[in-house]
This record gives C-alpha cells, sequence and structure tokens, in this order.
C-alpha cells in the first residue's frame, strides 16, 4: 500500500509538472475518457471532458494508474451506455504489442508461478500446472520487455508503414502519428475523414491486405494445369508480386547455409528444399523475366506450393494486432500519461525520429539522482536497462538503494516493495 | 479527363441503359422535381393516353420476372428511352408503398443483373463509358489514357479508391472482390473492366435497398398510407398497384419481414428473443432473401442444431433462399448434424467476419463490451453465441424473478 501511495504522488508531481503541457488529442471534445485507479481493476468510464484544462485538473486530482481515449468520436462521449453516444466515425488503429510478437528472447525473460504450489518456470505459463500434484490453472506470471522485443515491434511498425500504409494506401508517413505506449509496443493512428467512416467490416478489409490473411492463391492464378503448376509470376502490383519478389529474394541468397537457414522457416522436406535450390537460377529468371507461367519442380504438388506460398505470404504481412484495428469502440491510450505498470511515459515519435527512439531512455521521465530503497518480492528480475545503465538481474529478497527512474519501474512492474 | 467533356451530357442513349445514374435527374430535372402523383398522373397521360404504351405491363412483368428470379428484365430495351428512366422512378414509388423487405429485394437481385448484362454489352474498349459511369455515381476513380498493366495480359485503363472498393464490394463474399486479392497501388485499386462491373451491379442493388425507407415522403408509416391514399385515386395507378398485389399474393410471398414468425420452435423454448447479433443478422438476411454464403450457412445449421431445433424447422428458414432445394438442403443440413458439430466461437465467427456486435440494428452491447459479474469485479467477455443466450436468457428470468417480489419492473444498472 506504502508503494502505491508512493508511486501515486510522484505521478501526481508528474502531472502537475505537465498542467500546462500535456498534450491534446484531436477533437477532445468527442472523446470518450476512461481511467484506471491505482487501488482497483474497476474502469471508470464514459467521461468527456469539455477542455483540456477540466482533464489536466483530473488527473491532477484522481492521479489514476492508466489513462486512455477513444479512437472514435461521439457527439456525446460522456454518455454512459453505448448506444447513446451517437458516434461518429473512429480513426484508423494499429497496435504492435510486443507480447504477440514471436521472439526468443521471452524464454529468457517471462515467468510464471503457480499460485497454489508455488512452482515456477520461464516462459508462457502451461495451462495446467506441471505439479502431478497440484494441476491448478491459476499462476502469476510476470512479462517483461527487452531491447530485442520492443526492437523487434519497432521493425513491425516500420514495415507496416514502409511496405503497406505508404506504397499502398497511400499514406504519407507524415501523416501517420505514431505512439510508444509506455511499456510493451506502438500504436499508430491514422486521423482522416474517408477513414473514420469505415466500419468495423469495412476495416476488417484493411487488417486482410495488412497481413496477408484470406489471400486466394487461386483467385491470382494458382492451379494444376496439364503443364505443371500454374503461377502468377506476371503481375506488376499487389500481394501476387510481393510474394514472388519474396521468393526471388529467397532464392538469390548466394550463401547455400544461409539459404537453408532461411528455407527451414517453410514447410518444405529436405528433398523439396534440394529442389529449390538446384533450380533457383531458373526460377529466378523466371520471375525477373515474367515469362512462362508454368512450374514442373519434382516433388512439388499443389498443396506444397500453397503452403509454401501462404507462408511466405505470413512472413510478409506485418504482424499487427487485429481485434484493435477492427474494433471501433476501442480505448487507447492517452499520449503524455504514464503507463501504471511501468511508470514511463506515452510518447508520440515523429516518423524521421522513429528510428533513433529509445523507449528504454526516451520514455523514462523519473530522476536518476533520487534514490529509494526498495526489497525484490518475486524469485527473479530479469535484466533491465534504463536510460545508459543495465540494473539486475534481482533475486527474492534483495534489498536495493535504486535510483528513482529503475525503481519505480521496478515498483509499477509489481516485482519490489518500499523498504 | 476534365469534367466539361463528360459523355453523359451527349450520349442520352446510356442514361436510357442506364436509369440509375445520377446524371438523370438532371437531364430530367423538371420530371424528377414533381411530387410522386403529379408524376404518375403526368407519366400515365403522356405515355398511355397519348401513345397507348402499356405501362403496367411493364412494371407488372418486371414484378414477375424478379419474383421468379430471373437474370435480366425481359421486357428492357434502350430503345424505349427516356420511359425506362420513368420506370425506374415508378419502382421507387412502388417498393415505397409496398414496404415489404423481400420483393425490394428480388427487384434488387434482378435490376441489378439486368444492369450487369448492359453495362456488359457496352463496347468500351478504353472503359471510358465506365468512367464515366463511375464518377457520375460519386466515385472517386482514375483514368488512364494508356492501359495499366496488372498482370503480364490483363490491362486496365481505370483505378478506383480503395475507399470506395471496399464499401462497394463489402456485401459480396467472393474472394474476387477482397482488397488482398486485388492490385492496391498509391490509394488505388487497378480493376479490371469484369471486376468493376461486378461492383457497380451491387452499387445498383444497394440503390434499390433503400427505395423501400426512402421516397420524397419519407415520414412512415403515415405518409406511407397518405402516398396510397392519393396515388391508389389515379386509377390506373391503382390497376397497376393491384395487380402487382395480386401478383406477389398468388407467389405467396411473405408479406411480413418478422423472421422470428418462422423461428419459433413450439415444442420447446422459443429462444429467438435471446438469439445473438451475428445469428439474428443472418436470419434477417435469410428472411429478405439474401444468399448466404457456405460458412454463414454451415454456423446456422450448427447454431439451430446445437438449440434442438427440429430439422424440419432448419430447412424452413432456408426456404426462402434464392437458389434453395430442397433434396440438397436436407442433405447438407443431415450431415452436419450427424457429425454433431458445434457452432464456431466468437474469436473464429469474427475472423470468418460473421459476428455482427457492431451491427447498427442487431449488434449488441454486451458483445461488444462484455458485463460484470454480480460483485462488479470481473468482467467477462461472449466467447460464444451460445453463451450469449444462456446470458441473456438468465438476465432474463432474473428480470422477472425482481418483478414477481416487488409487484414492478426494477430498472438494471449497467456498471461497465
Ligand atoms: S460477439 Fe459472438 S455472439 Fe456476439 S455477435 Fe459476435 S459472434 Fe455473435
Ligand atoms: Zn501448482
Ligand atoms: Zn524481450
Amino acid at each position: 500500500m506504502e508503494s502505491i501511495r508512493f508511486v501515486k504522488r510522484l505521478f501526481q508531481a508528474y502531472y502537475k509538472d505537465q498542467q500546462k503541457s500535456l498534450p491534446s488529442v484531436s477533437n477532445l471534445l468527442k472523446r470518450e475518457f476512461a481511467f484506471i485507479p491505482w487501488e482497483n481493476n474497476i474502469m471508470i468510464r464514459h467521461l468527456g471532458f469539455k477542455s483540456l484544462d477540466f482533464l489536466t485538473d483530473y488527473l491532477i486530482n484522481n492521479v489514476p494508474k492508466h489513462m486512455y481515449s477513444s479512437a472514435s468520436l461521439y457527439e456525446l462521449p460522456g454518455a454512459s451506455k453505448m448506444d447513446n453516444k451517437n458516434y461518429l466515425g473512429c480513426d484508423l488503429i494499429f497496435d504492435i504489442d510486443a507480447d504477440h510478437l514471436d521472439t526468443t528472447c521471452k524464454e529468457k525473460h517471462d515467468f510464471w508461478e503457480c499460485k497454489s504450489c508455488k512452482q515456477s518456470g520461464t516462459g508462457l505459463s502451461p495451462k495446467f500446472c506441471p505439479n502431478s500434484d497440484c494441476k491448478s490453472t491459476k499462476f502469476k506470471k510476470i512479462t517483461w520487455i527487452c531491447e530485442e522485443c520492443l526492437e523487434k515491434a519497432k521493425k513491425e511498425i516500420f514495415k507496416l508503414i514502409n511496405e503497406f500504409l505508404e506504397p499502398d494506401f497511400g499514406i504519407n508517413k507524415d501523416s501517420c502519428f505514431v505512439f510508444f505506449s509506455g511499456h510493451r509496443g506502438y500504436h499508430l493512428h491514422i486521423e482522416n475523414e474517408k477513414l473514420r467512416k469505415l466500419s468495423s467490416h469495412e476495416r476488417r478489409e484493411i487488417v486482410d491486405y495488412i497481413t496477408g490473411n484470406n489471400i486466394s492463391l487461386s483467385v491470382f492464378g494458382l492451379r494444376k494445369s496439364d503443364r505443371g503448376i500454374s503461377y502468377f509470376n506476371q503481375y506488376k502490383l499487389g500481394w501476387p508480386r510481393k510474394i514472388m519478389l519474396k521468393l526471388k529474394n529467397i532464392l538469390s541468397i548466394e550463401n547455400e547455409v544461409e539459404l537453408r537457414n532461411r528455407l527451414n522457416l517453410y514447410p518444405l522436406s529436405k528433398k523439396q528444399k534440394n529442389t529449390l535450390i538446384k533450380e533457383r537460377k531458373d526460377i529466378i529468371d523466371n520471375i525477373v523475366k515474367k515469362q512462362r507461367d508454368n512450374w514442373i519442380l519434382l516433388g512439388f504438388g499443389i498443396i506444397t506450393w500453397e503452403n509454401l506460398l501462404l507462408s511466405l505470404a505470413k512472413n510478409i504481412g506485418a504482424d499487427i494486432d487485429i481485434p484493435v484495428t477492427i474494433d471501433i469502440h476501442r480505448l487507447i491510450r492517452y499520449p503524455g500519461s504514464l503507463h501504471g505498470s511501468s511508470g514511463f511515459k506515452v510518447v508520440g515519435i515523429e516518423y524521421k525520429n522513429l528510428e533513433s527512439f529509445d523507449p528504454f531512455s526516451d520514455p523514462v521521465i523519473f530522476s536518476k539522482k533520487n534514490f529509494l530503497k526498495l526489497e525484490i518480492i518475486v524469485p527473479e528480475v530479469p535484466k533491465t536497462r534504463v536510460r545508459e545503465i543495465t540494473w539486475g538481474p534481482f533475486k527474492m529478497g534483495e534489498v536495493l538503494d535504486l535510483p528513482h527512474d529503475i525503481g519505480i519501474f521496478l515498483l509499477c512492474k509489481n516485482v519490489a516493495t518500499l523498504k | 479527363m476534365s469534367s466539361d467533356e463528360n459523355i453523359l451530357t451527349s450520349k442520352p442513349e446510356l442514361l436510357y441503359r442506364f436509369p440509375w445514374l445520377s446524371f438523370t435527374k438532371i437531364k430530367f430535372k423538371e420530371i424528377g422535381k414533381k411530387n410522386p402523383n403529379e408524376f404518375v398522373e403526368w407519366l400515365y397521360k403522356k405515355y398511355w393516353d397519348k401513345n397507348k404504351v402499356d405501362i403496367d405491363k411493364k412494371i407488372e412483368s418486371i414484378f414477375e420476372d424478379a419474383i421468379n428470379n430471373l437474370e435480366i428484365i425481359r421486357d428492357f430495351s434502350p430503345k424505349d428511352g427516356e420511359l425506362n428512366i420513368y420506370i425506374y422512378w415508378m419502382l421507387k414509388i412502388i417498393l415505397f408503398l409496398l414496404n415489404n423487405q423481400n420483393i425490394t429485394n428480388r427487384i434488387a437481385n434482378l435490376y441489378s443483373k439486368n444492369a450487369k448484362t448492359q453495362l456488359e454489352l457496352l463496347r468500351d474498349e478504353k472503359m471510358e463509358y465506365l468512367y464515366w459511369i463511375c464518377s457520375d455515381l460519386g466515385l472517386d476513380v482514375q483514368y488512364y489514357e494508356y492501359p495499366i498493366k496488372i498482370t503480364a495480359v490483363e490491362k486496365t485503363n481505370l483505378s478506383v479508391h480503395f475507399i470506395d472498393f471496399i464499401k462497394m464490394g463489402i456485401n459480396l463474399r467472393d474472394d474476387y472482390r477482397k482488397l488482398v486479392n486485388n492490385s492496391l497501388s498509391h490509394e488505388y485499386v487497378f480493376i479490371s473492366k469484369n471486376r468493376l462491373i461486378r461492383l457497380l451491379q451491387e452499387y445498383v442493388r444497394n440503390e434499390i435497398l433503400k427505395f423501400e425507407k426512402t421516397n420524397k415522403s419519407q415520414e412512415v408509416p403515415k405518409e406511407r398510407t397518405d402516398l396510397e391514399e392519393i396515388l391508389t385515386k389515379i386509377t390506373p395507378f391503382k390497376i397497376t398497384f393491384e395487380k402487382i398485389k395480386n401478383l406477389i399474393k398468388s407467389k405467396k410471398i411473405d408479406l411480413s419481414s418478422d423472421y422470428t414468425e418462422t423461428i419459433k420452435y413450439k415444442e420447446g423454448k422459443d429462444l429467438s428473443i435471446f438469439f445473438p447479433p451475428c445469428i439474428k443478422f443472418l436470419l434477417s438476411k435469410v428472411q429478405q432473401s439474401q444468399n448466404l454464403i457456405h460458412n454463414e450457412r454451415l454456423f446456422l445449421v450448427f447454431f439451430l442444431n446445437s438449440l434442438k431445433y427440429p430439422i424440419d424447422q432448419i430447412i424452413n428458414i432456408f426456404k426462402t433462399l434464392p437458389d434453395f432445394d430442397d433434396k440438397i438442403a436436407r442433405y447438407q443440413i443431415e450431415f452436419a448434424i450427424k457429425k454433431g458439430y458445434s457452432p464456431h466461437s466468437c474469436a473464429k465467427l469474427e475472423t470468418l467476419g460473421i459476428c455482427q456486435k457492431d451491427n447498427k440494428i442487431f449488434g449488441d452491447e454486451i458483445c461488444r463490451e462484455g458485463f460484470y459479474s454480480r460483485n462488479q469485479e470481473r468482467n467477462i467477455k461472449i466467447t460464444h453465441p451460445l453463451f450469449f443466450i444462456n446470458v441473456k436468457e438468465s438476465r432474463y428470468y432474473k428480470e422477472l424473478k425482481k418483478r414477481d417480489i416487488n409487484g414492478q419492473k426494477i430498472t438494471r444498472i449497467e456498471k461497465n
């Protein structure tokens, strides 16, 4: 409890400090606001504010743990029932969450502990406790962030913008607002009147395009023919071209060991991989010159092609959190607010600064000069960098004198208490 | 191409073929301005009294073709000139008066198929006419004097903005209309003639679907009956209108559009009032004899079957579908039931595009936001359509109980 009061006081000092400089979302009057307090997990929502001043007053007086505003615009954002709010439209939102990305670091920095028998392990928690006398399904989970997973998340944002939004959807880089969420990932908002009018169903079409879901290879022309497999090397635009380019790029890897490693990511047998490697000059030629639209490869039936091409597509697509984009009533973290599970700030980033953005330094607002004393209360805390210093790993029971910047992070992550 | 060379101004024959173009309203402004009754009176005078053109035969035959699910309007010829436009406007008035979703749907299907046929007949190698047609409809399209290659063999002179592309095809369920399967570049979808025509067909269909609700006199139902009263004072119109109503009656097309009638399950409990948005939506589509795609049909069957609806009832529901075949339907349904499949989860339904939690008419707050457990501690999400029914049903009975005890209804406070 004391830890919470302490963190809350520091959050409050921050919000007071920001009183005149908290950023405003566009159309503030038409957004719904929501907050989660420190004391319980019940969301306070359906709030509307008449101006930014009222909002900052609210923050200073209530000091929420988490703060959100709606991606949607409403005539009456404060109405207590969704149906009475009078929906006007919704920004197009993309969310890239390190939690959902497939990275190897999770085995290193994510832990679980069985709530009943205290057995623990790394990585994702199992369905049942492996302790045969226990079999409980309730676990305490500790998920962490590291350079690797946040770097991967950033890469996906670049992919989203550079491979899809700009070249295909014609959305200028500079009109994308990118935000670091303050914890595990990035959001991208596009505010555009025409896009705001898209229904949830219609947004799904955009999502499918960006992820490569629901591609129909037969629409592109893949089928069995009497001369082998007809495929689609002749497209100038769109997904068929993306897929062919990807195949060409992989097969163009000179070093055979490296090439084999890459091919290992795809559903191919050893024999099939050998065939691809042997015939690769010919395949590349064919893709580049766009002549024949027929393939005869030993051991490559239509199913093999389908599986290969679809997994290439999966690889090309951006790894976005689909429900966020489809949902037209989402609440999104408010820029400039603090994330209660990290103490980091939600930061807006211009595209040109995205490359150099450092998620372990730029969103950190608490002092490195003031110290606090705390005790670790979980079996293990992974290594963590804040600003230029890497801390830990720490073990249960360790008592530490730490600067506020890392200290608040550990308190917010719920792995330590004030001592 | 600049707007001053709009070919629609110089080619009225296009308007006669495509009476749904908005340019018709400009070209025939004087007539379009008339009240429905002025217009109807004027029309019968001009064609029937003067030239003995059988307007009611023409209109009747359109309804007949629609009810018989034909692919084209048999009695349609661009040579009829302006009359095609007036008949289109008459359809608008009649569909509004009939106020029958089922009939509107069939007319929309027929008329849009006819539009497709007419569009395909255009000798329009460079897609110029198509460009003007799209522009006329307010679509954001680009024209390229020199065709752009989509593949080595396929070319096009047109591209459509991706938002218009999505909106036009959103109710079509084939893979061809999906954005992901099309050539998108710099905001525009490069689209072949055939695919564009298919989208225009859908556009026309949607336009006609609006007829039922929008007429000059929008207030329903009072004004609808008022309008009927006024119009049926015009004798030739009255005759036409009666004939159409009789035709509908004789074909036993259900005049109500209340799907719950067909779905009531008498032996067991009637759960239809607790149905989730996704199911309500599908049932309303069926009721309006709109086609369902394979996945939608299966889901509906699995769903009703898991509520133990008798198989004959399930088959009955599908009877209104355009391509219904009793034997095949029975076989498919029995097969599905024998396999004992259960309906998909909400997550799966969402990826299949079947979930309707955001639907304007059928959407439901508890699908979107979940609900809170009694102690307000836990937000519980709807994860399965059958779970939805459980929740709704138990809420309903709790509500009833409250009423029993206190003798009056207590309003629930939704805390989420
Ligand atoms: S949330 Fe589930 S029950 Fe509700 S509409 Fe969607 S699929 Fe149906
Ligand atoms: Zn255990
Ligand atoms: Zn990591």
